[in-house]
């Protein structure tokens, strides 16, 4: 099976990558791509490093949990978690951090220098007394000269990079998500191309296909006065306009994703320490360039994409996002279907699969079906945010639990309520043999074959 | 609508990822709409060690973009990087001019090569981190060999300026970046906050603090910047830039046919600063504004602007009462077609502005009194500072022959001013002169020894004559001399301070004029008159109509004054005494300042070596009118001295140069000048070489004249013609003109219109003031001294306090200080008095003169003058003191005459009112082919030979029998006259005169024999020829003892 790595630089790739699992628990199909996350970022303490990471774990134990067979794995189950993730072997795809509270001054070792060398010139050229003396743990405040300097620095003294060459193999793909107006996905986007690009030593990985996203300015932050910020989103536009004039004829990647908005319609609050920016629909289109990478054969030149939205508003369902969205719509549409099973089974005592397959209090209370429901929290989390933010994403309509018709806006389900689910649920089972004991992986297959029944009218 | 998820709307068509081949070019970028930012941290946006580099690449794209569409503003930052860069190259542009700047500042501008390999090299050792992404992306990025930084050290510290990119040809340091609301001055990083590089004046402001983008820069930059990316070849990574620049083409300014001096910036290596193909040059031209002073003198009085060039003044306010030395550095001369500077000055309350135009442009300088910053001046203000001074030049006139042009003198006057702390002295001023050579450029006139080989003119050592000490001496005097030349600027240095000043000179014309001075060295005066040759015209008086000297402040426009007396009473209150004791008089104007003057010198007290005329010594023109200074002293026995040779040269050459400043200013030919000097008799021949060798070398090296234009003639002879001239001599059969000086009394015997015989004897009037023979030059012994010393006064008080300043001064002798009372005689009682009181002794010297006269025609076969003619102003005793009544004095006349030739006489006699100024007349009416007349000595006998001193000792019995005969009959007459002046009611009946017969008539013998001896045996050998007569020995220590009965 080929591999997808997908390296996630900086806060905007970590929170892309976010999306993409999500997008994968909903069933978005990498094309048989394992995705290998690997994460970019020196900030030590990030929040939202951890969380990724722990999702990731929690996306994988799931699938474990589907495809574990009795006796040996199972084929991966369409549907609900069907694409793998994985991770690089002997590492577990995070790249180390730098030191807490290092300065850069001193991590590129300044003090070295005589104070009549001429190399002093140089690096005053280069780089600003307030670039050297900024701490890393918070990453490079949208400083990306000084983020090349680290990250190439991290990219080479790190063991995984070693293991990414041994590891890429024929027909392997590379994918690199960063932001082109902050600090470190902006500078680590270029650098790791450079990197691959220059690993002579491996082939498969110098020649692997490559696709990139670069997140263009979507969000603004507020004033940074008052926190005493170094990152002032005033300056988004201009940073990425001129990073842009820089990737053009520097950048090599075979398929180059554009992302981003016209105009900053979230403001977040200024705090470099916390970056718990909420899920954005921008990362969510970021996040499917991937599934649109993965279907892609390796162009004749360089390839450069984009895309848009039917109409230009704040709130968006499938009507104002147009066609090109369906899949991302199904997908949270069949996942948060499946939140809402999740929550309804437990409490129907009288559903016949609970004797038939086992899906009784037990069941329910089985960590695998805590595990789920703990991600599934975090799914509807991850979709509360998408809703709240702007652009806001709601084309599902999460309340509708009595009127289930209504569930895709825009679109009328066949499927008025709940029992209707049900019911599909006891269909496909009475369809499903007892292939194997595993209780879980007849659940998702139950549940996703239920939902699809109604909500694949989508893609009529 | 469909909208693009993008930060520009490209009408992406559907609503799925759409693909292209192309990237997302800079171009489709312009219709993002930027949110204003002044957050310079946007720079570093790029993902590479270098974004420094492609940022600035990319801010002129974007400034070009938006100079295309105002509509696509290129944001704050980016426009201050692309002005930061822009400052580099003006920077660079103007480098000669801020090199020049910097030199009293410790500043300096360098460009330090940096090699990359070596560099790098040493890099991966100290800082491999860095090394290791520099070296990734070094040669993608900027792939140059060398980079170049310009670093500005100033107080020993280097502050980077720029770095060399191949793509906007420099880049500045991030931490130069302007930001606002910050503690560092503005700029990003600290170590800049106290940057205040200036601007050229010409365009104000400083560099990286203003955001000035290419329009609003100087055309010479404008067209520099122009030229320099429009070259063909440029690379490509230039674009950006070029197209910014290129963007200008319809600019006024920007024209096809700019000529420009570049040349080619340096490295520290010595290499062309030459960036990815681009070499960076600098203007080459003249770098008008480095021609401004750093601080600008502001004087406390008016600048003659007839005289002196000066800054003109915009609104200048008519109750000013300050100036300004021109601002300028000499060099600047080197710029100008003429000696004219076009330059004007604007006052505020606490600076002014010089604007200096060249070559139709205008330059500018701001100087204040508490100047912000180095680019602005400081206002010395000497009035402020306790500092005053005033300079002059003399002569002030130009010849048209550049090799007249031989000799000026300046001097220089200081004071400190301030009565707490004295912090200034005369050594702290200094001149360097200038001159403009055949090829219109200045050269310094350098110091130099006249005459010694190689040396064609120059500059004499600067000499300070009057040196500040105390608090109660702070004022000084400084001369400079040049010799061979002239010069047309003067850089005037005050402390750290410097100004120019350049003399209007007064230019003589070429003309026929030919001018013949005599010039009558008297022992107490000088006379000098002058002759236009030709056409019979007349002698006068030396006479000037514009001053000979020119100071440097302003002459107040008061005509009821005399000009003399304005311009030396508007120098400042310390200058004056030495303006007037240590130069000369600014003019001579025969009211102040007239001929005859007293022979007198003002030297510097204790100087050593020799006499160097106004470095140590000058004529005393204002003796009697002025105290010399305690650190004078004052010479006034000149002329007969024999170790006063050297006083007699300096008298001599001041002299003469008046007479060069007074031939040029009459548009005389100097070189047709002839001069005619005087001598008595009774010159020996040593004296007399001396004074022949004085004013030959003097007039040569002076005038430029020969031997040949010289003219000596006897003092005795001259009156003669001059009263033949004025037809005082009408019955010309024997005449006798017997000149009395304050030495000598000379006597011509003319039979004929022709002089029969001379003779001169060292007996004038000064015997009646002085003390006999005794040796003590500051002896107070005279009895017409003591009888008035105490009783004198006057009844002005500078002339009460100039007498006691002459009797508490040792050095002045009874003869200068009766001679001042009697020069100032209106103003007090001495005429009178010594009428009353003294009249024997008067009548004794008049005998004694006639008698001698009389004898000595008689026994050299004369007959007895018809016509007596005195001159001389020594003869004035006669008619001030004894009688002004003719008729009187003629019977006194054929009385002696009488007695000598026996017979009945009848004597014309001439008291004339020219007696002084006969002398010198006299000598221009003379021919100059005439035959000298013969002179004869006469010892009081003449019946052995009396040539030389031995033939007088070997006879002296002889001798002395006749004189002792004659002294008796001498003595006789002096009884008869004595009586006759009773009889004329000339003397009281009552008088005592038996005191003074009875004086006359002691023994002869004795101080006949003393005097002989002191006077003549012990001091010349036997073989010198005795010029003088022995006959006066006794009488004059007789004259002595008559003034003390």
């Amino acid at each position: 099976m080929s591999k997808v790595f997908v390296f996630c630089i900086g806060g905007t790739g970590l929170r892309v990558m976010k999306s993409i699992t999500m997008l994968m628990a909903g069933g978005m199909d990498t094309n048989g791509y394992t995705v290998i996350p690997i994460i970019l970022d020196p900030h030590l303490d990030l929040e939202e490093r951890g969380n990724l990471g722990l999702l990731i774990e929690n996306y994988k134990d799931i699938r474990n949990r589907i495809n574990n067979g009795p006796n040996a794995r199972l084929d991966p189950l369409p549907g609900f978690f069907y694409s793998e993730i994985g991770n690089l072997s002997g590492d577990t795809g995070v790249a180390p951090a730098v030191g807490a509270g290092e300065r850069f001054g001193t991590y590129i070792s300044r003090a070295n220098l005589q104070a009549d060398d001429l190399n002093n010139r140089l690096v005053e050229t280069m780089f600003s007394t307030k670039n050297l003396n900024s701490p890393l743990s918070v990453g490079f405040k949208g400083n990306p000269n000084v983020g090349t300097v680290v990250l190439g620095n991290i990219i080479e003294s790190a063991n995984w990079f070693q293991n990414l060459g041994a590891q890429c193999e024929q027909d392997d793909r590379i994918f690199i998500i960063s932001s082109i107006f902050g600090g470190t996905g902006a500078s680590g986007y270029p650098l790791l191309e450079k990197k691959i690009r220059l690993a002579e030593n491996h082939p498969a990985l110098r020649n692997a296909i490559m696709g990139a996203v670069t997140v263009l300015p979507y969000y603004a932050l507020t004033d940074p006065s008052p926190t005493g910020s170094d990152i002032d989103s005033a300056s988004f536009y201009t940073k990425a306009k001129a990073a842009l004039t820089y990737y053009a004829g520097t950048v090599e990647s075979d398929y180059l994703y554009y992302v981003g908005d016209q105009r900053l319609h979230q403001t977040y609050d200024n705090d470099e320490t916390r970056q718990d920016d909420k899920a954005h629909f921008i990362e969510l289109v970021a996040a499917s360039a991937l599934f649109d990478f993965l279907k892609r054969e390796r162009p004749d030149t360089q390839q450069f994409l984009r895309r848009a939205i039917e109409d230009d508003t704040d709130t968006l369902d499938l009507t104002s996002l147009g066609s090109g969205y369906k899949d991302i719509v199904k997908s949270t549409a069949d996942y948060l279907l499946l939140r809402h099973l999740l929550g309804l089974l437990p409490k129907e005592k009288h559903f016949p699969l609970s004797a038939t397959r086992g899906f009784n209090e037990s069941f329910y209370e089985d960590n695998a079906f805590n595990q789920l429901r703990q991600f599934t929290e975090l799914y509807y989390q991850w979709y509360t945010e998408l809703a709240q933010n702007r652009r806001a994403f709601t084309p599902i309509n999460t309340e509708a639990t009595k009127h289930m018709s209504s569930w895709i806006k825009g679109l009328t389900l066949e499927a008025k309520d709940d029992s209707y689910y049900l019911l599909s649920m006891i269909k496909a089972s009475n369809k499903e043999g007892n292939m194997h004991d595993n209780k879980f992986r007849y659940f998702l297959k139950f549940a996703f074959d239920a939902i699809n029944n109604y909500t694949n009218k989508i893609n009529q | 609508m469909p909208i693009d998820l993008n930060i520009v709307n490209l009408n992406t068509p559907g609503t799925d990822w759409h693909a292209e081949n192309t990237c997302l070019r800079p171009e489709q970028l312009n219709e993002v709409i930027e949110q204003t930012t002044n957050n310079s941290t946007a720079l570093n946006s790029l993902p590479t060690p270098f974004a420094r580099f492609f940022v600035a690449r990319e801010a002129f794209r974007r400034t070009t973009e938006e100079r295309i569409n105002p509509n696509n503003m290129a944001g704050f930052a980016y426009k201050q990087l692309v002005s930061s860069i822009l400052d580099i190259y003006e920077l660079l542009f103007n480098l000669k001019y801020h090199n020049n700047s910097f030199k009293n500042n410790g500043q300096r501008l360098e460009i330090r090569e940096w090699d990359s390999a070596t560099n790098l090299s040493r890099l991966e050792g100290s800082m491999p981190i860095l090394h290791n992404a520099i070296r990734e992306y070094y040669n993608t990025d900027i792939n140059e060999g060398t980079l170049h930084f310009l670093v500005y050290t100033e107080n020993g510290r280097d502050l980077l300026l720029a770095c060399s990119s191949p793509m906007t040809g420099f880049v500045t340091p991030p931490d130069l970046d302007r930001v606002q609301h910050n503690n560092n001055g503005g700029f990003a990083g600290d170590h800049y906050r106290d940057l205040h590089l200036r601007r050229k004046p010409s365009t104000g402001g400083e560099y990286f603090r203003d955001i000035r983008m290419l329009e609003e820069r100087d055309p010479d930059f404008k067209n520099y910047i122009f030229r320099l990316f429009n070259a063909a070849n440029l690379d490509d990574r230039f674009n950006a830039i070029r197209e910014y620049v290129r963007s200008f083409q319809h600019d006024p300014d920007i024209r096809n046919d700019y000529d420009q001096q570049l040349e080619t910036v340096r490295t520290d290596q010595n290499n062309d600063l030459t960036i990815n193909g681009l070499t960076i040059q600098f203007c080459d031209e003249a770098d008008i504004n480095s021609y401004f002073t750093p601080s600008i003198i502001k004087v406390p009085y008016r600048i003659e602007r007839e005289r002196f060039r000066a800054v003109r003044y915009r609104d200048d306010d008519p109750k000013r009462q300050y100036d300004y030395l021109l601002p300028f550095k000499p060099e600047i001369m080197n710029l100008l077609d003429g000696n004219d500077i076009d330059s004007d000055i604007s006052i505020r309350r606490d600076s002014v502005t010089v604007r200096l135009r060249y070559r139709d442009r205008e330059y500018t300088k701001e100087y204040a009194t508490d100047p912000l910053h180095n680019g602005i001046g400081r206002i010395v203000d000497l009035n402020a500072a306790h500092i005053n001074f005033n300079l002059g030049v003399f002569p002030n006139i130009l010849s048209q022959r550049q090799e007249e042009n031989n000799y000026f003198k300046i001097i220089v006057v200081a004071a400190d001013e301030d009565a707490e702390a004295h912090s200034f002295n005369i050594d702290q001023i200094s001149l360097s002169f200038f001159k403009r050579g055949n090829d219109n450029t200045y050269h310094e006139i350098q110091e130099g020894v006249p005459n010694t080989p190689g040396v064609r003119w120059g500059r004499l050592p600067a000499v300070v004559r009057s040196q500040q000490k105390s608090k109660a001496v702070n004022d000084g005097t400084l001369f400079y001399e040049l010799f061979d030349t002239a010069f047309d600027v003067v850089e005037v240095a005050i402390q750290e301070a410097t100004g120019l000043i350049m003399p209007c000179w007064r230019n003589s014309q070429v003309t026929p004029s030919a001018f013949t001075y005599a010039i009558d060295l008297g022992t107490s005066n000088t006379f000098m008159s002058r002759c236009r040759r030709g056409d019979n015209n007349k002698p006068e008086l030396l006479r000037m109509d514009s001053p000979m000297i020119d100071y440097l402040h302003e002459i107040p426009d008061d005509r009821q004054r005399a000009l003399s007396l304005r311009i030396e009473d508007s120098f400042f209150e310390r200058a004056k005494k030495h303006i007037k004791t240590e130069f000369l008089p600014a003019i001579i104007d025969n009211e102040v300042y007239k001929f005859p003057i007293r022979t007198a010198l003002c030297g510097k007290r204790n100087s050593t070596g020799v006499p160097a005329l106004f470095d140590s010594h000058n004529i005393a023109f204002f003796y009697e009118k002025l105290m010399a200074g305690e650190d004078q002293t004052i010479h006034t026995d000149i002329k007969w001295n024999e170790e006063e040779k050297p006083l007699l040269r300096v008298f001599i050459r001041e002299l003469l140069l008046i007479i060069k400043c007074d031939i040029l200013q009459h548009n005389g030919d100097l070189s047709q000048t002839r001069i005619i000097w005087f001598r008595p008799l009774s010159f020996m021949g040593r004296t007399r070489n001396a004074y022949e060798e004085i004013w030959s070398s003097e007039s040569r090296r002076i005038l430029g004249i020969n031997t040949d234009q010289i003219d000596c003639f006897s003092e005795s002879e001259a009156p003669y013609y001059y009263f033949k001239r004025r037809d005082y001599i009408r019955d010309s059969d024997a005449v006798s003109v017997i000149d009395i000086g304050g030495g000598s009394t000379d006597f011509v015997y003319f039979r004929d219109n022709q002089p029969v015989m001379a003779n001169s004897v060292h007996f004038g009037c000064d015997v009646l003031w002085g003390n006999g023979f005794i040796q003590f030059e500051n002896e107070r012994a005279n009895g017409i001294y003591l009888k008035y010393a105490d009783r004198i006064h006057f009844k002005r008080n500078e002339l009460e306090d100039m007498n006691t300043c002459f009797k508490n001064v040792d050095q002045a002798t009874t003869k200068d200080i009766i001679s001042f009372w009697l020069n100032n005689a209106d103003a007090c009682d001495i005429r009178n008095n010594l009428s009353t009181d003294f009249k024997p002794v008067f009548v004794y010297h008049l005998v004694s003169i006639l008698y001698y006269m009389a004898s000595m025609y008689k026994d050299y076969g004369h007959e007895a003058p018809k016509t007596v003619v005195f001159s001389g102003n020594g003869s004035r005793y006669i008619d001030n003191f004894i009688c002004s009544d003719q008729r009187i004095l003629t019977k006194v006349i054929n009385m002696v005459f009488e007695t000598v030739f026996g017979g009945t006489h009848n004597v014309n006699l001439k008291l004339p009112e020219e007696r002084k100024e006969s002398t010198c007349y006299g000598g221009l009416y003379r021919a100059p082919d005439a035959e000298d007349v013969a002179e004869k000595v006469y010892q009081g006998d003449v019946s052995a030979d009396y040539e030389t001193v031995g033939a007088i000792d070997a006879h002296y019995e002889t001798l002395k029998k006749s004189l002792l005969e004659k002294y008796n009959e001498l003595n006789n007459l002096y009884e008869n006259a004595l009586t006759l002046l009773k009889r004329e009611n000339i003397i009281d009946h009552d008088a005592n005169t038996k005191d003074y017969v009875e004086k006359a008539r002691e023994g002869m013998e004795t101080p006949l024999r003393n005097h002989y001896r002191s006077q003549v045996r012990e001091r010349y050998q036997d073989e010198v020829p005795y010029k003088d007569s022995v006959f006066f020995l006794p009488i004059i220590d007789r004259i002595f003892n008559m003034t003390r009965l």
